[in-house]
């Protein structure tokens, strides 16, 4: 019964037992991260490099003109790092996990996933946290920060707590698009690079959506997402969103994780084991 | 097994020319076999070439005015530059350091190595055949982006020259990038953890390829350190020579650089490729 104490137990319970193991995964990367520092600090400055370079090249071209669309080279600053945020905090929660997937499925080792007494989608989705993605993650929030800072605007409650929300949606999003996307190694045979379509297919959303065109404009709001990814959770901060824009992702990424199961579940049956 | 100096000059003995033509030729098709098997996973690092600066290309579009034009370059001469781009490093730029690199890792270059044909022409036919895969994502990519740009789509009023220079600079353009990337791959003689290297390798490429922006956008400090690495000669160069603003002189030279950069990397490769392979010690049969 909805409000009793059993009612709390009976959600609670399972869901303890997810926490519990996505935090015994997380010591393991991290324990299995440490014990290669040398490796462990080269990653955390390719990645924050990387980081670096791409926002670079925006701030080149201000160096040329004044504005894209209506984003000046400030607020261009919140987006880059907004989208740095989002990008890498993905990276980082499910890069290696997703990358992996279709070696598991050509090798059969998937069954061995599936006899396992959890959610087979949480246990091939999570059992991998690439920690060196956080450097470039934070330093992504730093970046929009200081763009906000020069900008000499004070965000309100509201603004952070939208942004907090818009970001967290934006990577709930990007998972499950991810997911979805990998599934076509079920279908495809060998795929082994299925887990890479996302990095270039992400890195349109660096693009502010409100300087396109209007269809393209359309198409990155509506039928591929990538505008919540970036320009959204920026318009959010900088406190310039709609209204619609925080009830619309959390139903978007809602949406897209219930889809991304369901086409989970239908990958499963166009499943045969590879292993003897 | 410990390859010996004398068991070096073997494995890099020269094959007669036109048995080397014949098993390229059979390597080849089996490669074109496999890429077209493997057609997929093509389109998906076709994806790497063509949405970064695709996305870049958008971004310029949305900072041009009426009559803007940046680094000499007006909305029109942008546009045309990145769909140059996707095209060049689509067909122009190779990979074949990370199969070099596994095979070293995994033992299996004694395979290669032992293959009666010059490396450089197994590695080569492999690469090319994948490129011809590429091309097929590439033609409908590029119909849909000129229609999609079709209002700054002109073709350049070239005379014989630029077309004859264009034609040299690709295969020069190409074998400078194959070379170099061959180099890359030979670090795995030295080191198996190679995948940090190539990706920090392509972040440097980006910029000095004019991938994401063209080099005269760039800071000229940027651009002088530009001059003096091949990167600009991957296929920067045959952008330039199609806008058509070089003068002979400067074609001559770009293309005289470019063939230097060539012999550059194919002299360096050889020089690692003996070192690497006397150093060599592989598993397995």
């Amino acid at each position: 019964m909805i409000g009793s104490p059993g009612a709390v137990t009976s959600w609670w319970h399972p869901l303890r037992r997810y926490v519990r193991l996505y935090w015994a995964v997380a010591r393991y990367c991290l324990s299995r991260e440490l014990e290669y520092r040398t490796n462990l600090a080269f990653n955390l400055l390719r990645e924050t490099v990387y980081a670096l370079l791409q926002i670079a090249f925006v701030d080149i071209i201000f160096l040329n003109v004044e504005s894209i669309g209506d984003w000046t080279a400030n607020r261009m600053l919140v987006l880059m790092g907004t989208y740095t945020f989002v990008s890498n905090t993905t990276y980082a929660l499910f890069w290696e996990s997703l990358t992996s997937l279709s070696s598991l499925i050509n090798t059969g080792e998937l069954d061995l996933v599936l006899t396992k007494p959890v959610s087979a989608q949480f246990y091939v989705s999570v059992r991998r946290i690439a920690f060196m993605n956080l450097a470039p993650a934070a330093f992504g929030i730093g970046i929009a920060a200081w763009g906000i800072g020069r900008l000499g605007i004070t965000p309100s409650f509201l603004d952070v707590a939208a942004y907090a929300v818009l970001c967290a949606c934006a990577v709930v999003t990007c998972y499950a698009l991810w997911f979805s996307s990998v599934l076509g190694a079920f279908w495809a045979g060998r795929l082994q690079n299925a887990g890479a379509i996302f990095e270039p297919v992400v890195s349109m959303a660096r693009v502010p959506t409100t300087s396109l065109a209007s269809p393209l404009r359309l198409a990155f709001t509506f039928v591929l997402p990538l505008a919540f990814v970036g320009t959204v959770p920026a318009q959010a901060i900088l406190g310039i969103a709609e209204p619609w824009h925080v009830p619309y992702a959390i139903g978007l990424a809602g949406a897209l994780v219930i889809a991304s199961n369901r086409l989970w579940h239908r990958a499963l049956r166009a499943y045969s084991s590879a292993s003897s | 097994m410990a390859v010996t100096g004398q068991s070096v000059a073997v494995l890099l003995a020269p094959s007669p020319p036109f048995a080397t033509a014949r098993k390229f030729g059979r390597l080849l098709i089996a490669s074109w076999q496999d890429a077209l098997q493997y057609r997929l996973e093509g389109a998906i690092w076709f994806l790497y070439d063509l949405l970064p600066p695709l996305g870049m290309l958008l971004l310029w579009l949305g900072a041009y005015r009426p009559g803007t034009v940046v680094a000499g370059y007006d909305a029109a001469g942008m546009v045309q530059y990145y769909l140059g781009v996707i095209a060049l490093r689509t067909l122009l730029n190779p990979h074949p350091e990370w199969d070099v690199a596994e095979k070293i890792a995994k033992g299996t270059y004694a395979q290669v190595l032992l293959r009666p044909m010059p490396l450089v022409a197994y590695h080569l036919a492999g690469e090319v055949a994948w490129k011809g895969m590429r091309l097929l994502w590439l033609m409908p990519s590029l119909l849909v982006c000129t229609v999609a740009f079709w209002s700054y789509i002109a073709i350049p009023p070239l005379g014989l020259t630029y077309w004859l220079a264009f034609a040299l600079s690709i295969p020069l353009g190409y074998l400078s990038a194959f070379f170099f990337k061959m180099i890359l791959g030979y670090i795995s003689f030295w080191t198996t953890n190679t995948e940090g290297i190539f990706v920090f390798m392509i972040s440097i490429e980006m910029v000095f390829t004019g991938n994401f922006l063209p080099l005269q956008a760039m800071p000229g400090w940027v651009q002088t350190i530009g001059d003096w690495l091949p990167y600009r000669y991957f296929y920067f160069f045959s952008t330039q020579v199609l806008r058509g603003t070089l003068d002979d002189g400067a074609l001559l030279t770009g293309l005289v650089t470019q063939a230097s950069w060539v012999l550059v990397a194919y002299v360096a490769m050889r020089m690692v490729r003996t070192a690497g392979i006397r150093r060599y010690a592989a598993f397995g049969g």
